[in-house]
């Protein structure tokens, strides 16, 4: 990986909180912030929880309207 | 099972859902752009969705409100980017005020969504949802639930209280 491409990834990470940078005499320090990694996981574990209830009312509609659908279809092939 | 798979990248603070439905692409898309399919799954029952005005176009916003158990409404609009209908829609999801207006204390969470077909009457959709903070996370999460609800009763308490002291 190039150094821009580091310097990329790193400001993504500061940005997002999951990193401290430090400037030590010459020297720029960057630390890791694992509570912040295991706070993001948690978060993103509740997300998910809520997208998975999401599409389980997506797929009780999907199921409704199938119904609706198959009348449909029914009366057409009658007519 | 509906959902085929689930990625979490706590480093880019992003979460990608899959999943596929018996169905075809078109019904799967009018899940999103009919605004009374919409509302029927967005919101949980505690809190449904009312979505006042709302148009899938480039640019476009879509403006919507929950109501909790409480009566408590809060608002959100869709900032819409990109759409490619049936297949793809790219939205920012923000906090609105009652009146409808953006509000840009509270953060927003940028929704990747794609659709394509699998087999014939197999349709999967993705969902790729990029948070800026986990401050935001926690905020977006505690909408419409009744966390959040109980976080905005003790906020208008403080604001009582602070309102006391000051008389």
């Amino acid at each position: 990986m190039s150094f821009a491409a580091v310097q990329k990834h790193v400001a993504v990470l500061e940005r997002a909180g999951l990193i401290t940078k430090q400037r030590i005499g010459r020297r720029k320090v960057v630390r890791t912030n694992l509570e912040a990694l295991l706070v993001a996981r948690r978060l993103l574990d509740q997300y998910e929880e809520l997208w998975r209830a999401r599409i389980d009312r997506m797929n009780e509609l999907i199921a409704e309207t199938a119904g609706a659908m198959d009348t449909v279809e029914t009366k057409e092939s009658k007519g | 099972m509906t959902v085929t798979a689930v990625r979490k990248d706590p480093q880019r603070l992003t979460l990608t859902v899959e999943a596929e439905f018996d169905a075809s692409v078109e019904r799967i898309w009018q899940l999103w752009a009919d605004p009374r399919k919409l509302e029927r799954w967005w919101g949980p029952p505690t809190y449904p969705a009312t979505f006042t005005k709302h148009g899938l176009a480039p640019g476009s916003r879509v403006e919507y409100h929950m109501t909790g158990p409480a009566g408590d409404q809060p608002h959100g609009y869709w900032d819409v980017l990109e759409v490619e209908p049936p297949r793809r829609i790219l939205f920012r999801d923000g906090f609105a005020n009652a009146d409808g207006t953006a509000n840009t204390d509270m953060p927003i969470n940028t929704i990747r969504v794609g659709i394509e077909e699998v087999a014939r009457g197999r349709t999967r959709m993705s969902i790729e949802s990029v948070f800026p903070s986990t401050e935001a996370m926690e905020q977006i999460l505690a909408m419409g639930t009744e966390e959040g609800l109980s976080q905005a009763v003790s906020q208008i308490h403080a604001l009582l209280a602070e309102e006391a002291i000051q008389r």
